[in-house]
């Protein structure tokens, strides 16, 4: 068996690509592969910062299993500086800051018994169920809850502060998929902006076009949320056949924010009310006007990353009370727009 | 409370949707002159803005008068008080237009009027120096006739165009209802010159060549009547407007 599974890990590795990496190696001097071999692998604990002995006990562990359990575990411990080395009969270079032993003999059922080994007899630990969880997120589980009952353990006496790893962690390692429920999240985007208004909805005779910059600021918590956004632009000219009427306009909104996430994308859907304030001019005649236009908003906003991202967005504002553009003695030519759309490209930045 | 009270108003203006706000910016730069009578006084025929015009009672009415109208209360009111001789209760826009220029006004007819042989209600007029009241000559008119099953109808004449110019569309003209008679007028001493005529938005008339006898124009309406048939003599008159491309039949004429 210790000269299959090797192979195994190795084949697993190359298919998973990097990441995998370590984890067959972990498994490799689990499983006491040959010593030539072992020579050539990485050393666990690869830095001189602190690190975790994770031992498996009982008959319910996969090999499968455990390869899960280490790359959650490790994924979880990375916040700390800490890192995680499944068992050897090895000496290492430093004591660990504590052995964690995961015992299973029940498929449905694992005990965590953490352990500081300053604090001999000082063993405090913890079961969890299995058989409600699914399978793809009993590993997840498992290392979550090996995290906290590794911060149980440390919270008297406190441990050490560990000096940063000489070898962080794998920066590819996966994010986590769930995040803690009140994570607040502050989000600043600024981008270029086209806004457009269809000449049914003016009029005029073509459509308006009007470049802008859009800034807008999300206070989101977990999936809810809200943002304001306002778009600044130069004045447009709406065109009536030979009158020409060009509009400034200023519209801010303040929006409720549902998010929605898949992995590194992340939708952010914007709906809510708009003011504009507008400014209306005929040069020709030197007469101008200057009134307030409210309507409803609804934008997306499509994002990849973590803390700044590139984003891309649409928007729709309906104007439902536009106003109308007066000459005598025919009346009115036309109005301004009651809607308008609009297109973002830009960056966003985020801080929890 | 500030706060709520502007919500509470943009929840307002979002469940109403509708507002009757609007920026108006006074005169419409295709238009030339317009009246809708609502001074109450013939000050917009006869000044406004340059050139000016002038009134030509002859032995007639023209006054502005309250009550019918298309739009507000005033309306032009001409009446041939001289129903067994030639008049020409006039009101007219000095000249010169411009070359090509449309000359629009909205008429209504209380009652079918019989003249004897025309009524001219509108009518183009050259003039030539010295440009007094006596150096004119009567080019394009647009007159009243009877057409063959009673009704009233319209004939489109000048000297250089001949008696009768054949209709492209030949429309009755209603009565005790508004009515547009928008004509489009190329001043030409040659061939370049045309004449065309709408009525309520369809081309009734459309003629090209010589019609003036100067490039310098003047437009008329009201009447040039040789004689009355019958005691209806009535003409109301509203909404007018020289102006540098069609108008069509707008809504009435608002002031901003």
């Amino acid at each position: 068996m210790h000269r299959s599974l090797p192979s195994f890990l190795a084949r697993v590795a190359v298919a998973r690509g990097a990441r995998s990496a370590g984890v067959a190696v972990s498994f490799a001097l689990l499983f006491g592969w040959n010593g030539v071999a072992r020579a050539a692998e990485a050393k666990c604990p690869r830095g001189g910062g602190g690190w975790i002995d994770l031992l498996f006990s009982g008959t319910a562990w996969s090999p499968a299993q455990q390869e899960d359990v280490v790359r959650e575990l490790r994924i979880e411990l990375s916040r700390r500086s800490l890192e995680v080395c499944p068992h050897t009969e090895d000496l290492p270079a430093s004591p660990p800051v504590a052995v964690v032993t995961l015992l299973s003999s029940d498929p449905d059922r694992v005990s965590i018994v953490p352990s500081r080994l300053q604090d001999e007899g000082g063993f405090s630990g913890r079961t969890i169920r299995l058989g409600s969880i699914p399978e793809d997120a009993r590993a997840l589980a498992i290392a979550q809850a090996a995290d906290e009952a590794l911060r149980g353990v440390s919270a008297t006496p406190e441990p050490p502060v560990m000096p940063p790893a000489r070898e962080p962690p794998p920066k590819d390692l996966p994010a986590p998929t769930l995040a803690p429920a009140s994570t607040v999240r502050l989000a600043v985007s600024i981008g270029p902006m086209l806004e457009l208004a269809p000449t049914a909805f003016t009029a005029a005779g073509k459509t308006v076009l009007a470049p802008a910059m859009a800034l807008r600021v999300a206070v989101t918590n977990s999936r809810f949320g809200g943002s304001i956004g306002v778009v600044l632009g130069r004045s447009t000219d709406f065109v009536f056949d030979s009158v020409s009427i060009s509009q400034f306009r200023l519209p801010v909104d303040a929006s409720f924010r549902l998010v929605l996430r898949a992995g590194q994308l992340q939708g952010a859907l914007d709906a809510g009310a708009v003011l504009a304030l507008l400014r209306e001019e005929y040069a020709p005649a030197h007469r101008a006007h200057q009134e307030v236009e409210a309507g409803a908003r609804a934008g997306l906003t499509l994002s990849w990353g973590d803390r700044i991202v590139p984003f891309m967005g649409a928007s729709i504002e309906v104007l439902p009370s536009p106003f109308d553009f007066r000459f005598a003695p025919m009346g009115s030519i036309g109005h301004t727009s009651s809607l308008w759309l609009g297109f973002a490209l830009g960056m966003e930045v985020r801080w929890r | 409370m500030a706060v709520t009270r502007t919500m509470a108003a943009l929840a307002f203006a979002l469940l109403t949707g509708c507002s009757d706000s609007s920026f108006s910016f006074g005169s419409h730069p295709d238009i030339i002159w317009w009246t809708d009578h609502e001074s109450g006084d013939l000050s917009d025929w006869t000044g406004s803005v340059p050139p000016g015009g002038f009134i030509l009672p002859g032995s007639s009415r023209v006054e502005v008068v309250k009550g019918l109208a298309r739009s507000g209360q005033y309306a032009l009111l001409v009446q041939d008080n001289s129903p067994d001789a030639r008049d020409y209760p006039l009101a007219a826009r000095n000249g010169p237009l411009p070359v090509d220029v449309y000359c629009s006004a909205w008429y209504y007819l209380p009652e079918p009027l019989r003249p004897k042989s025309y009524w001219w209600f509108v009518l183009f007029r050259s003039r030539h120096p010295p440009y007094d009241t006596g150096s004119f000559r009567d080019e394009v008119n647009v007159s009243f006739t009877t057409r063959p099953d009673g009704s009233v109808g319209t004939r489109v004449s000048s000297p250089d165009l001949g008696e009768s110019v054949p209709p492209v569309l030949d429309l009755p003209v209603p009565i005790a209802r508004w009515f547009q008679i928008e004509v489009f007028h190329r001043t030409g001493t040659d061939d370049t010159g045309e004449v065309d005529v709408w009525q309520d938005g369809e081309l009734t008339f459309h003629v090209t060549g010589r019609n003036s006898e100067t490039t310098f124009a003047e437009w008329m309406v009201g009447g040039v009547v040789d004689s009355l048939t019958t005691a209806a003599s009535q003409l109301y008159i509203d909404d007018a407007a020289i102006s540098k491309r069609r108008l069509g039949p707008v809504p009435p004429f608002a002031r901003e």
